[in-house]
């Protein structure tokens, strides 16, 4: 792998996201395809911060340093005049009413973007119905909840039964966030509880393998 | 011997007769006493009465006065809302760029949003009580207030892009913490606990904590003592074990412990300071009475030898966790020999 792969993947991993920058920009102009910027250097740092996720204690703080440098160097690889194509489907991301920080959804956001998924986000205080009727007109793979205080699970428990009320069986609920860790994805109704916001990628992933295998 | 003497001896190290049991029982006493969470939120006189009654109900060793993570910065210009059946949401951070920081303020306290309510509510408390049960007073610590009153994410991008920025207003967020803890002091609080959930290891780095958050909750709780405090309880939430060295301090009496720290490591770490927790607080509304009782036997056994421990959830139990449960933990220690 060249040097200024290397380079940019420590950049983003340390946070710097001006020095990460300079790095595409220079990549780039040495003739580095968009491609490769992604699958060699972007998203090699995104699978490193995962493993640093998992077993060291990573904070938000520089998570959120990394998710920073990530997105300005997506903005220079894909300038907003020239929009990215998703390729591996469509998630709903919300913080039901009451979550406090959404902090935790906009990092899931960035992480899910960088990796080729398209985010409809429903923002923070989110109602469930406001939710239920953006996964009927979206028709997402999923949906990604965050919830940082015990308050909000009742909320969150009633996510999947609404869906499969209105047929939407299919569509797989995600959560994480500190007051939902305490307890199980069965409890909570969720097809999926995670960890780490590199858990939900994880899940999603190998959910659209196994979606695209059996088409 | 009173509820405040039996808390002064765990804290001691020279704890006699049953263990000292604290659930962190806040607005659940509301839902106990069939009031609205909106008016025990709102009301110094519905927070004492939910309060006692709680007492009354289970006999643990202390009584609550915090109304939510909102109270300071409300208090600072933030706009909250208030759903009937939850704690507020932030609708608007009094910060909202750079240039509000040079208007900010420090407000009277006394007069400000809900801290006349919060007064009143620990003086109802201390007139029913006298010194017979600790009045124990939650305010929030400095990078909660910051974070309470810009936004997370702003708070944490501005302390890496313009630190001095930070540093000034961390400042200010301790003057006020520092202010408001005096406050509920005077007005009958024996033990302050300094809760500080945004200084989160799981949130910002230990060396941050360390260099630049530490020193202020050093600076307050200094401050809380020459107040004429009993005893300083300090609760920053998450797995703390990174900066148990950083906490492990003279000015902490009390250390909290989430359900996510060993308390094994714990008893081990902290030698010299009383340490409350750990069960997990959604567990009393998810679980069983057996498996709250059998949970606390397993944390009075392990710090029987080392002393120093007061049985508590790790942090607030949940707004409708089963009373059956709650009175199971009391049970574990008035069952204790």
């Amino acid at each position: 792998m060249n040097n200024n792969l290397n380079r940019l993947i420590d950049c983003l991993i340390e946070g710097d996201q001006k020095a990460a920058v300079d790095e595409t920009k220079s990549l780039l102009e040495s003739g580095t395809p968009v491609e490769i910027v992604i699958s060699h250097g972007v998203e090699q740092a995104m699978s490193q911060l995962d493993n640093k996720c998992t077993v060291e204690q990573f904070n938000l703080l520089e998570i959120m340093l990394s998710g920073r440098a990530v997105m300005g160097v997506m903005n220079v690889l894909y300038p907003p005049n020239q929009a990215r194509v998703y390729t591996k489907g469509k998630v709903v991301l919300a913080t039901l009413e009451g979550a406090v920080h959404d902090l935790g959804k906009n990092i899931l956001r960035m992480i899910l973007q960088t990796n080729g998924y398209e985010v409809i986000d429903c923002g923070k205080d989110c109602p469930v119905d406001k939710l239920v009727n953006t996964v009927k007109d979206e028709k997402p793979i999923a949906v990604g909840l965050s919830g940082l205080i015990t308050t909000v699970i009742p909320k969150i428990v009633t996510v999947k039964s609404r869906l499969m009320e209105i047929g939407l069986d299919e569509v797989k609920v995600m959560a994480g966030g500190a007051a939902l860790k305490q307890s199980t994805a069965e409890r909570l109704n969720l097809d999926f509880l995670a960890q780490t916001a590199f858990d939900s990628l994880n899940y999603l992933s190998g959910f659209s393998r196994r979606l695209k295998d059996s088409n | 011997m009173t509820k405040t003497q039996r808390v002064k001896s765990a804290v001691s190290f020279n704890q006699a007769g049953k263990p000292v049991v604290i659930p962190q029982i806040l607005a659940h006493s509301a839902v106990l006493s069939n009031v609205p969470i909106k008016e025990y939120l709102t009301s110094g006189k519905t927070l004492a009465k939910c309060q006692l009654n709680a007492l009354k109900q289970y006999d643990h060793d202390g009584l609550f006065a915090f109304f939510d993570l909102g109270l300071e910065a409300e208090a600072l210009g933030t706009k909250l809302f208030y759903p009937d059946r939850d704690y507020p949401n932030i609708k608007r951070y009094v910060i909202q760029d750079a240039s509000d920081i040079t208007l900010l303020t420090l407000p009277k306290i006394n007069d400000a949003g809900r801290t006349p309510e919060l007064l009143e509510a620990i003086k109802i408390m201390k007139a029913e009580v006298g010194s017979q049960v600790p009045i124990i007073g939650i305010f929030s610590g400095p990078m909660t207030i910051l974070t309470q009153i810009m936004g997370m994410e702003k708070a944490l991008f501005l302390a890496v892009d313009e630190l001095d920025t930070f540093l000034t207003l961390l400042n200010f967020t301790t003057s006020f913490a520092v202010e408001l803890a005096r406050l509920m002091i005077h007005a009958g609080v024996s033990v302050p606990v300094l809760f500080d959930p945004s200084a989160s290891p799981e949130i910002i780095p230990p060396q941050f904590f360390r260099e630049f958050v530490q020193p202020k909750i050093r600076e307050i709780l200094l401050e809380t003592k020459k107040a004429g405090c009993l005893f300083n309880w300090l609760n920053i939430t998450g797995d703390i074990t990174t900066i148990f060295p950083f906490v492990n301090i003279p000015e902490v009496d009390i250390l909290n412990i989430d359900y996510s720290v060993d308390p094994e490591i714990a008893a081990e770490k902290i030698q010299q300071t009383c340490i409350d927790g750990n069960i997990k607080p959604l567990s009393f509304q998810e679980e069983s009475e057996q498996f709250i009782f059998d949970k606390a036997k397993r944390l009075l056994k392990l710090f029987q030898r080392r002393k120093g421990f007061i049985l508590s959830s790790g942090c607030e139990i949940p707004f409708d966790s089963k009373p059956e449960n709650v009175k199971a933990m009391v049970k574990a220690a008035s069952s204790w020999e």
